[in-house]
């Protein structure tokens, strides 16, 4: 028995020996092969340049001494990096390139191949070079296993952008990870605006979860064209479809929306209160300001502060109303309006305008810094109070502060 | 000589017992290393598509509060926050809370970034004690300081989780530095699983060497000094032999609270970080699990070995001793409190395999090793020390030790290769063996003062010396 595991033992140190030796030869390979590499990309990159400058429709030429295997992967790398941005012209010349080299047909084969990364990685470049005869292919991956090669395949069909494959593409969105969504969403949105009407039609047959990404992807869009269908939206009985449509309203700014979303600021739930509050501000809708001082006063933090950020966004009428809130009876609406008031600066103002040679400006500041006092929320005026440049602003802010007694600030939400 | 029959029967019965022992426990490690490297193989395939841009530009991303628990930081908090506020991420803030430091940690923060006193609304879903004062800063919109009274780390940060405004909690130590794009890695698995991701984290690697400049490291090397050396070995081993195969069973006990993100929902519904332990990362953690598996609840747990936090480790001996007594204090006493865990079939392969495993060997196993050694002397005093025996001991515990080390620093150079510089690569490799003889015999060493200073109900972080990041030349000046 001790014999064996001396045999163990004797072997472990070995194979560490051995692992040592592997971790210094890996790194003296890779450290190699990226010298390697970045010589022949150097030289390489030249010759591709010359072929994309001159009139020849043939790298082969340009690459002169032929592409041996192991410069088709530095060739393919710049090619690769190289077809990004393109157009017109200068892009075709790249996919003559990629089609006289065989990249195109390797990746059509490599689609075919048993690890999801080789897929992926095919599908991607396909992708780039925008191969209108890898479209079957790419179509038959969306159903691949691999959540990576469905979404790259998707991305691909994108890119080549054939009408035809649009509502296949929309229906992707009810994958069910997330994150696989998020991307396909991206996909959708670098289409444009043709992406809109399919994602109207297609609209019912999506998930719960795809429906809230497809409202993003109109909204990322931005054209008012969809208005009116959004507004429909806003009565959907899934608070997160309401909540999803509310923002794309404000996002595309449609005018015409400021009834609508007035309501949705009383909706049941918060969420869509809250991006309510917000698309009001979006779309400049000023008969909003009663309703967004009564959200002040929400149960709901986020809404609380949309709203104040919407009122303040609102310019000097927004102001005015943040202003009239001072005195509510509410503390929530009272800290949101002097939250606000000081992050847009109208608290300094205003006490900057204590000893102004105005009666009215004077009095208003007055009344201002009281109320503030009052709220409860004296952070900032004690910070005035010890450092405002005028002594006369100072003594008089640290009078008031000891003379009025606030009623107290609330603990806890 | 001491000749008595019953004691030699029991030594060489013990003997049999430690080289069992090490055999199982080094089997283990081995099979995590097995997971590891196939882990990091789907882990480097799945990053060579990079999809941060995505992440970073989409709506559906989650927004993070950042929260720093910070006592006592003022020599590296800036460059700590500077780049916490420069993280490549959409939607986040910084809650810096200064745990009622003596030093000038607040005033440093308040000067840099001309913080004024604020008044926020927190809602306390967490017990804490008093908050001073909010500050914040005209300049930073994303940007709070919190002054409040000593109440440990745990305190200060449930202070924070208070005052966050965002769904996810990601928890920095004071004296690191993220790397930009490490948020947005590390909030993949919460991007992929949304609904069953509760918690992730990243891999925290030795800043101790690395040139830092506008909280950004610069130039990642080693440091001169051996004992950094030592514990980046040890950290490569822990996270990339450890806790990515550890992940891949779906059984993560510990994310580290040097970078950490949580779902603060969830956080919440345990009750927060505890200050009943020296290590609030993996006592929340366990909690969490046990609490989610109570619940009936499908949940994910992931370690991301991608996104990098950079830390500073101990360079004197003594803070060594004082942070690795803690930790395993931390450790004792977390799998003591959870203790209705053990070999609960109710929580799964956690409560079967996880938690006696770090019972059996992360506890107890400083124990057995250095009795191991206690037994070699012992042998030899009785004249009865067998030479197969020392060098089986030696085998399953010493080389068994390096191979993993080394195995971990291969791991490192095949998938991340995170050292540029070939001395950089040699030193890990010799520190493997180093590692080995003497260092890992005085962590046992400290682990075990570790269950003395629970006897004598010893408590507390203890304070470790800080120095400001340095750029790599400082260094090596300063250990010439």
């Amino acid at each position: 028995m001790n014999q064996v595991l001396l045999i163990v033992a004797a072997t472990i140190a070995v194979i560490t020996g051995v692992v040592s030796l592997l971790t210094l030869a890996i790194k003296a390979r890779s450290d190699r092969e990226a010298r390697r590499f970045g010589r022949r990309r150097r030289t390489l990159s030249r010759r591709v340049d010359t072929f994309l400058r001159e009139e020849t429709t043939r790298i082969g030429e340009a690459l002169a001494d032929g592409v041996g295997s192991r410069d088709r992967a530095v060739v393919e790398d710049i090619l690769l990096r190289g077809i990004v941005g393109r157009e017109g012209a200068e892009f075709r010349k790249f996919t003559l390139a990629f089609e006289e080299l065989g990249l195109v047909a390797l990746y059509l084969k490599n689609m075919e191949r048993k690890g999801w990364w080789h897929r992926a990685r095919a599908a991607e470049n396909l992708g780039l070079v925008r191969a209108r005869r890898a479209q079957d292919a790419l179509m038959g991956a969306l159903n691949d296993e691999s959540s990576e090669v469905r979404f790259r395949a998707a991305r691909a069909l994108g890119q080549i952008g054939d009408p035809a494959a649009m509502p296949t593409l929309i229906l992707t969105l009810n994958e069910p990870e997330r994150f696989s969504a998020i991307r396909m969403a991206n996909v959708l949105v670098s289409v444009g605006e043709e992406i809109n009407d399919p994602i109207i039609e297609s609209f019912e047959k999506l998930t719960p979860d795809a429906k809230v990404v497809a409202l993003d992807v109109i909204s990322s869009v931005g054209s008012v064209e969809t208005g009116p269908w959004l507004r429909q939206r806003l009565k959907d009985s899934d608070p997160n479809v309401r909540s999803r449509a509310a923002r794309a309203l404000g996002a595309i700014g449609d005018l015409f929306a400021g009834p609508l979303l007035l309501e949705a600021l009383k909706d049941p739930e918060w969420p869509v209160r809250a991006v309510a509050a917000k698309a009001l501000a979006s779309i400049r809708y000023a008969p909003a300001v009663p309703d967004l001082c009564d959200a002040l006063r929400d149960s709901e933090w986020w809404v609380r502060s949309n709203a104040a950020e919407s009122l303040r966004s609102m310019g000097e009428t927004g102001i005015a109303a943040l202003e009239s809130m001072l005195g509510d009876s509410d503390a929530y609406a009272r800290h949101q309006a002097v939250f606000m008031l000081e992050e847009a600066g109208t608290l300094d103002e205003r006490v900057g305008d204590l000893f102004d040679a105005s009666n009215r400006r004077r009095e208003r500041s007055r009344t201002f810094v009281d109320q503030v006092i009052q709220s409860g929320q004296c952070g900032r005026l004690s910070e005035l109070a010890g450092g405002h440049a005028d002594g006369e602003v100072r003594t008089f802010l640290a009078q008031m502060l000891q003379e009025v007694r606030p009623p107290g600030v609330p603990a806890s939400d | 000589m001491i000749d008595s029959r019953w004691i030699n029967d029991a030594v060489l019965a013990f003997n049999d017992f430690v080289i069992f022992y090490f055999v199982s426990l080094n089997s283990i490690y081995l099979m995590l290393f097995v997971l590891s490297m196939v882990a990091a193989l789907r882990i480097a395939r799945e990053t060579f598509f990079s999809d941060s841009q995505q992440i970073l530009e989409s709506d559906l991303t989650l927004p993070i509060s950042i929260v720093v628990a910070a006592r006592n930081e003022e020599l590296t908090i800036l460059e700590t926050v500077r780049s916490l506020l420069r993280v490549n991420y959409r939607e986040f803030e910084v809650i810096v809370v200064s745990d009622g430091s003596t030093d000038g940690t607040l005033e440093t923060l308040v000067s840099a970034y001309g913080l004024r006193k604020v008044d926020r609304v927190a809602k306390r879903s967490l017990e804490t004690l008093p908050i001073r004062a909010v500050y914040g800063s005209p300049s930073q919109g994303n940007f709070i300081v919190v002054d409040k009274e000593q109440g440990g780390k745990p305190d200060a940060l449930n202070a924070a989780i208070n005052l966050s405004r965002y769904p996810l909690i990601c928890s920095v130590d004071a004296d690191s530095v993220i790397e930009p794009d490490a948020l947005l890695r590390v909030v993949k698995p919460f991007v992929i699983h949304p609904n069953e991701t509760v918690a992730a984290g990243g891999i925290v690697r030795i800043i101790n060497g690395c040139r830092i400049e506008d909280g950004a490291v610069k130039n990642i090397a080693l440091s001169n000094r051996a004992l950094p050396i030592l514990q980046a070995v040890e950290y490569l081993r822990g996270f990339l032999a450890g806790r990515l195969g550890w992940d891949s069973i779906q059984s993560l006990l510990i994310i580290s609270g040097a970078f950490g993100v949580y779902r603060k929902e969830t956080v919440i519904r345990a009750g927060g970080y505890s200050g009943k332990t020296d290590s609030e990362d993996l006592e929340l953690v366990v909690r969490m699990r046990r609490m989610l598996r109570a619940e009936k609840k499908s949940f994910r747990m992931a370690f991301v070995p991608d996104p990098v936090c950079w830390t500073e480790v101990p360079t004197k001996f003594g803070d060594l001793a004082r942070q690795r007594s803690r930790w395993h204090r931390g450790l004792i006493q977390t799998l003591w409190s959870e203790r209705t865990m053990l070999f609960n079939p109710r929580y799964g392969r956690v409560g079967l395999f996880v938690m006696p495993y770090f019972v059996l060997f992360e506890m107890l196993g400083p124990f057995v090793e250095t009795l191991g050694y206690i037994t070699i002397v012992v042998s030899y005093i009785m004249g009865s020390l067998d030479r197969e025996y020392l060098l089986l001991f030696l085998g399953v515990s010493v080389f068994y030790g390096v191979f993993l080390s080394a195995a971990a620093v291969l791991l490192e150079e095949v998938w991340f290769r995170r050292y540029p510089n070939w001395l950089d690569v040699l030193k890990l490799l010799a520190f493997s063996l180093i590692e080995n003889l003497g260092y890992r015999q005085a962590l046992s060493l400290f682990k075990i003062k570790a269950f003395w200073d629970l006897l004598l109900r010893r408590r507390g972080w203890g304070d470790i010396e800080r120095s400001r990041f340095l750029p790599a030349d400082h260094e090596r000046k300063r250990s010439r």
